[in-house]
């Protein structure tokens, strides 16, 4: 009939069991090695903690996991950065015509949007290409 | 022609009266009759529309406190607030309520109202299929929230999966009234997806080529398509779902030769492109809004339109990835991992170009801006960890977590209820006439920026520490209680923006400044017309010259005139370079489309109970569409 379909073993996330108080419930937080304040409290190991890894390709998976979210933190702090420029200097009187554009703008945006387009494309290529060579083990 | 239509001597064309005498005129032939059956059998597109977007604001209100009273039970480990089984129906009409009463309906019929208006027409198309949409939504939402009141609300979660939806695991009735809502609301969304598509491509004003379409209107009309195509995935789900619960078949029973795996496929090639329905309109709401404030056009017409079309065909490629735990080949895995990702080059485009039309414009920060500057805000967000879920084995890690919540809540209401938010305080003026309180806005805004984050930000991080999502409750020690009662404050927050926006509405509606037409300065055709806009829209078609006609046309809006006034006349224009084609004959009210709902809806409730509903509803459908479709005796030109 069907050919087996071949299981996933999950590599680090533990199946829901018995609550086992984690260095996190006796109340003794590793040291955060993450950049961000808030993300100090995702530090805290646990049973059921998907940065805690306590195998080889759990570790390749949380260190897949910082990657990305370091760079994409970074990247969404670009994008805020921009949208807060783009708000800040564009204080000026209204101007009776809102059809009057500039050119000289229109240009320049248009080189910028197009390098920040394809930008995105290569970032999202290689996010890709890394998270096929860390799901080899799991298949 | 119906009886109440005077005889005529001659025809009265609109260029043969003067302005009184032609608004007076077209308010008799337009206006709907103040009867019952004037009410029910309403073909006026504005007010068909304006009845389901409070109808799912209603709704959004039932699905926003399912979800309180899950927060609040939450709030803190081992709460005894509620059991194990209202907890299941809660979250499962949650979900439910939002996706297929709220969203879906919201984003598509605010186009509803305000794509006639924006293309220059005086009325959609097919308006007696609307009103049959209108009555089967409200149906439809109606029985799945009686049922619930009853203790028989879905308890399997939105997306129903088999086994746990299969008669054997849910011997009752709830699933049945979740799966035909389903139906109920599919036909709804079908029906004004049809609509708004020939609508478009059909009744725009003169002039109006493809290139110049308002961005809202492509939004709402590539999401049309998208509907059109995603649906009926969903219905012929729930259709076989209603089918093996209800006769035995055995589509889903893997024991006879089933497949539970295809209810997940067939789910989700629906239940992805569902996701971009929603936020498809939301772009378009964007647009609109960043256009008016900041006084400009925006930039990148063409790589925006192209990024939704763009979008609309992607989010075909991509509903495997809610389906990786199940297992995949190794290169359907990294197949549907590249679509996942490249569906980011799309929105960024549109992010980029919304950036730059700030940039290059003259901002003005009223409530609406506010919250499209927080939709970016949020949203991005989201598609970052949505980026995060595309990959394989991070998914694997946070699946079916709390990160999964905090996830698509950032996409989805960043996505789509910060620019309806946006969207209400932007025509609220043009609906009712008057504007709504900046200052309470302002208040609005803040209030539901800081409590969706509040609410949803540490999500991410329960998830990460493995809190998984759809539990009632979970056992002090694992150190999640903070985190929890920190969300449920922001819940109760967020809750409190909505408080705020009703009653701005409401104080407004009864005492808000006189908005007057065009109290933004924008420049798309809706603001050329009164606010609230006549029955009729547009006393004289205006001939488009260019994208922003308000803004190029600074004194006054050249017209096409030749329509008749003394019965519903208005334009067919040619696909791409709207041309005028014809004159054609809007429809008249009718109580049919409510009739054949009715029975429509009686049909579908009695098969939950037994398949010969259908045998006997049959009958009476067929009567209703035969008096729907009785060939009227008026004489075409």
């Amino acid at each position: 009939m069907h050919a087996r379909v071949p299981r996933i073993r999950f590599a680090a996330r533990a199946k829901l069991r018995p609550p086992d108080p984690g260095p996190c419930g006796r109340g003794n937080c590793r040291p955060a090695t993450a950049p961000l304040a808030v993300l100090a409290l995702a530090g805290c190991s646990g049973p059921q903690s998907a940065l805690d890894p306590q195998g080889p390709a759990a570790e390749r998976i949380a260190d897949l996991f910082w990657l990305f979210t370091a760079t994409l933190t970074t990247i969404w702090l670009l994008v805020l950065l921009g949208l807060a420029v783009a708000i800040m200097r564009a204080r000026r009187a209204p101007l009776a015509d809102p059809l009057a554009l500039d050119p000289a703008f229109e240009a320049r945006a248009r080189r910028v949007v197009g390098i920040l387009v394809v930008l995105t494309a290569a970032i999202v290529a290689a996010f890709t290409i890394l998270s096929y060579g860390a799901s080899r083990p799991l298949a | 022609m119906t009886a109440e239509a005077p005889p005529l001597d001659r025809e009265i064309r609109d260029r043969d009266l003067d302005d009184a005498a032609l608004r007076a005129a077209l308010a008799r032939t337009w206006a709907t009759r103040s009867s019952l059956s004037g009410w029910i059998g309403e073909v006026d597109h504005k007010r068909i529309a304006l009845r389901f977007v409070l109808t799912a604001l209603f709704f959004l209100l039932l699905g926003g406190s399912a979800a309180l009273v899950m927060r609040l039970q939450l709030a803190r480990p081992e709460s005894g607030l509620i059991g194990p089984d209202l907890y299941n129906q809660l979250f499962s009409m949650h979900g439910t309520t939002m996706m297929f009463l709220f969203a879906v309906p919201v984003m598509e019929t605010i186009g509803l109202y305000f794509v006639p208006l924006m293309v220059g027409a005086r009325q959609v198309a097919f308006p007696r299929l609307v009103n049959f949409a209108y009555w089967m939504f409200l149906f439809g939402g109606l029985m799945l929230w009686i049922a619930f009141l009853l203790n028989t609300g879905a308890d399997t979660g939105w997306f129903s999966y088999v086994p746990l939806s299969s008669l054997q695991y849910s011997p009752t009735k709830r699933v049945d009234f979740w799966a035909q809502m389903v139906t109920f609301t599919e036909v709804s969304s079908l029906a004004v997806a049809v609509s708004l598509i020939v609508t478009v491509l059909k009744h725009r004003a003169p002039g109006m080529t493809l290139d110049r379409i308002p961005l809202f209107v492509w939004a709402e009309f590539v999401n049309a398509f998208v509907i059109m195509f995603a649906m009926p995935s969903v219905m012929i789900a729930s259709t076989l779902l209603i089918l093996d619960r209800l006769v035995e078949t055995r589509f889903f029973e893997t024991s006879a030769g089933g497949d539970a795996l295809l209810w997940q496929h067939l789910f989700w090639f629906f239940g992805h492109p569902e996701v971009y329905i929603i936020f498809i309109p939301g772009t378009g709401m964007v647009s609109a809004i960043i256009a008016t404030f900041a006084t400009r056009p925006v930039f990148g017409y063409v790589p925006l339109v192209l990024a939704l079309i763009a979008t609309g065909f992607l989010s075909f490629g991509l509903w495997v990835h809610h389906m990786f735990a199940t297992g995949l080949p190794k290169l359907g895995e990294s197949f549907f991992t590249a679509s996942s990702m490249l569906i980011a080059v799309p929105s960024g485009i549109q992010i980029f170009c919304w950036i730059a039309t700030l940039w290059g414009g003259r901002p003005r920060f009223h409530t609406p801006l506010l919250f499209v500057l927080g939709f970016v805000f949020i949203f991005v967000a989201g598609g970052m960890t949505g980026v995060m879920v595309a990959s394989v084995p991070i998914d694997l890690q946070v699946h079916d977590t709390f990160f999964v919540v905090a996830h698509f809540h950032y996409v989805l209401i960043g996505g789509a209820v910060f620019p309806l938010l946006g969207a209400i305080y932007y025509w609220f003026p043009k609906v009712t006439g008057r504007l709504m309180s900046e200052r309470l806005g302002a208040w609005n805004f803040g209030l539901a920026f800081a409590g969706f984050n509040l609410a949803f930000f540490p999500m991410h991080i329960l998830g990460l520490q493995g809190m998984p999502r759809r539990v009632y409750t979970y056992p002090a020690e694992l150190g999640w209680g903070g985190l929890n009662l920190l969300a449920t404050t922001g819940a109760l927050m967020f809750a409190a923006s909505f408080a705020l926006l009703v009653v701005n509405a409401v104080t407004s509606y009864r005492s808000g400044r006189a908005a007057g037409s065009n109290p933004w300065g924008a420049g798309t055709l809706e603001w050329a017309t009164a606010s609230p806009p006549p029955p009729y829209n547009f006393a004289l078609t205006p001939l488009v010259t260019s994208r922003e006609p308000l803004w190029s046309e600074r004194t006054a809006l050249p017209v096409v005139t030749g329509l008749r006034v003394d019965r519903r006349e208005t334009f067919v224009t040619s696909p791409a370079e709207a041309r005028p084609e014809l004159r054609d004959m809007a429809v008249e009210p009718s109580i049919w489309p409510f009739v054949a709902a009715l029975f429509s809806g009686l049909t579908l409730f009695g098969s939950i109970y037994t398949p010969w509903a259908v045998v006997a509803g049959s009958p009476f459908i067929a009567a209703a569409l035969v008096g729907w479709f009785w060939p009227k005796s008026a004489k075409e030109e």
